[in-house]
């Protein structure tokens, strides 16, 4: 039985599926419809038409377990809206899925953070827009919604169950961080946070007006770079852009290698942010012939950082997480540079460094 | 339960496995570690999905590595105590209901 470190055993798996052609993960959007109406949500509320049934979600299931697929994140919309969500779960792990469940946990009561503690999930991811009712429940657009986040998040947590509260960083709550951090220790969640925004899939641009400055991100990430430095973390050396070599053989994201996206009518997608890309249906085709035979993936499959030609000299590439599905949307292009992942990365410097970003 | 090859083997309910290219792969829930079995482990994980006795499985595996039979005996049991050390399997009485529904 191998012992080695975890971490690259987990990265030996991840790339012989890769190898394989199988999908890693799949990230299947169980539902549109949310009881939420959060502002700056990519996806489009729905009404359950045309959504894949629960035999339909069974056959999925099945065709990925043979396919070899070990990770699932089951998504949505809100995932607890579909009454037969437990059946589906429940099969999952049946066909043996490590699966991670996506919910703003606002449904949870005790007699659902017990069902979800028999599923036995890797973890249960929910989002945190706030260290306030006010600012949450702003995003959210329903009154009530941070309370029953906390109230949800503590009876998994009373279940044994791991939580991490997902942040999106936005104008409204970026002043709150050490707040929200706080909240997440208290509650005894892990914390992850990101700035990027996607437009909505029907192309509503509303939530523009919630991104982020560059200013106040650089200044969040320059008071946790002093923090850091209390506690003695050291400076990293100043960073270099990629040697053309190395950069031939980058593959600068996971996009239609990693994670394949299922959506809640059984569309296919190279990733759960690039919406734009239909591979076709699951209704039509089987999986494997989608995933493994699309010319479209194929395609995608070849970019390497080296293509991305505002990308591959820059110095913050390793401070980078570039979305392709977001330089889609800003730039209308896979291998276009993207103004939020250089703003982002830009300020993350302030985080390594402890000073703004010089580029040459 | 302790190791008794009348007793079935399973697989712990709480793991997710795959077999990829003919290696097993496993993880745990919550801090999620993984694992990884050679080719005769991962052949013994397969088989685990039929919840087979101890005994039918020293004998299976006898009988496909054309190994003698004392030395799967001893290889198998002290693969299975392994596996049930890092909570990866459970040993269950023959003929109880959850070993045969």
């Amino acid at each position: 039985m191998t012992t080695r470190p975890q971490g690259s055993l987990f990265q030996r798996i991840k790339a012989k599926t890769i190898g394989l052609n199988i999908p890693f993960c799949a990230h299947l959007e169980l539902t549109d419809r949310c009881n939420l109406r959060c502002r700056h949500c990519y996806v489009t509320p729905g009404h359950g038409d045309g959504e894949l049934t629960l035999a339909e979600w069974k056959g999925c299931l099945d065709q990925l377990a043979e396919l070899g697929t070990l990770y699932l994140v089951l998504s949505g919309g809100e995932i607890l809206v579909r009454p037969d969500f437990f059946e589906i779960a429940e099969y999952a792990r049946q066909r043996e899925f490590q699966i991670n469940l996506f919910t703003n946990a606002t449904l949870i009561d005790e007699t659902v953070a017990r069902r979800i503690r028999a599923l036995h999930p890797h973890r249960v991811e929910t989002s945190l827009y706030g260290a306030s009712a006010d600012t949450h429940d702003g995003i959210t657009g329903v009154a009530g919604s941070f309370a029953r986040l906390i109230r949800g998040v503590r009876l998994l947590r009373e279940q044994g169950v791991a939580v991490q509260m997902k942040v999106t960083w936005m104008a409204p709550n970026i002043r709150e961080a050490e707040a929200m951090r706080k909240l997440a220790a208290e509650l005894g969640a892990a914390l992850r946070t990101a700035s990027m925004l996607l437009r909505r899939r029907d192309g509503d641009q509303s939530n523009e007006v919630l991104k982020v400055s560059e200013a106040d991100l650089r200044n969040m990430y320059l008071e946790m770079f002093k923090k850091g430095r209390e506690k003695g973390a050291p400076t990293p050396p100043e960073p270099q852009p990629v040697a053309e070599e190395t950069a031939r053989r980058i593959v600068p994201c996971g996009i239609g290698t990693v994670t394949c996206n299922i959506d809640a009518g059984g569309g296919v997608h190279p990733c759960p942010a690039a919406h734009a890309i239909d591979l076709g249906s699951i209704r039509d085709r089987p999986l494997a012939e989608i995933w493994q035979h699309s010319p479209v993936l194929q395609e995608i499959r070849k970019i390497r950082l080296w293509d991305l030609e505002e990308c591959r000299g820059c110095k913050l590439w390793h401070y980078c997480n570039r979305c392709a599905a977001v330089a889609l949307q800003e730039r209308g292009s896979l291998t276009a540079g993207s103004a939020q992942a250089c703003a982002a990365a830009r300020a993350k410097y302030g985080l390594f460094q402890g000073k703004e970003c010089e580029l040459d | 339960m302790t190791l008794d090859e009348n007793c079935v083997v399973r697989r712990d309910p709480r793991t997710a496995s795959r077999v990829l290219g003919g290696e097993a792969v496993i993880l745990t829930p919550g801090e999620s570690k993984i694992f990884s079995l050679n080719p005769v482990g991962s052949r013994i994980w397969e088989l685990l999905a039929g919840q087979p006795t101890v005994s039918a499985l020293i004998r299976t595996i006898h009988e496909e590595f054309e190994v003698g039979a004392d030395q799967a005996r001893r290889d198998v049991l002290e693969f299975l105590q392994a596996l049930k050390d890092r909570e990866l399997v459970e040993f269950v009485p023959a003929g109880t209901p959850e070993t045969t529904a």
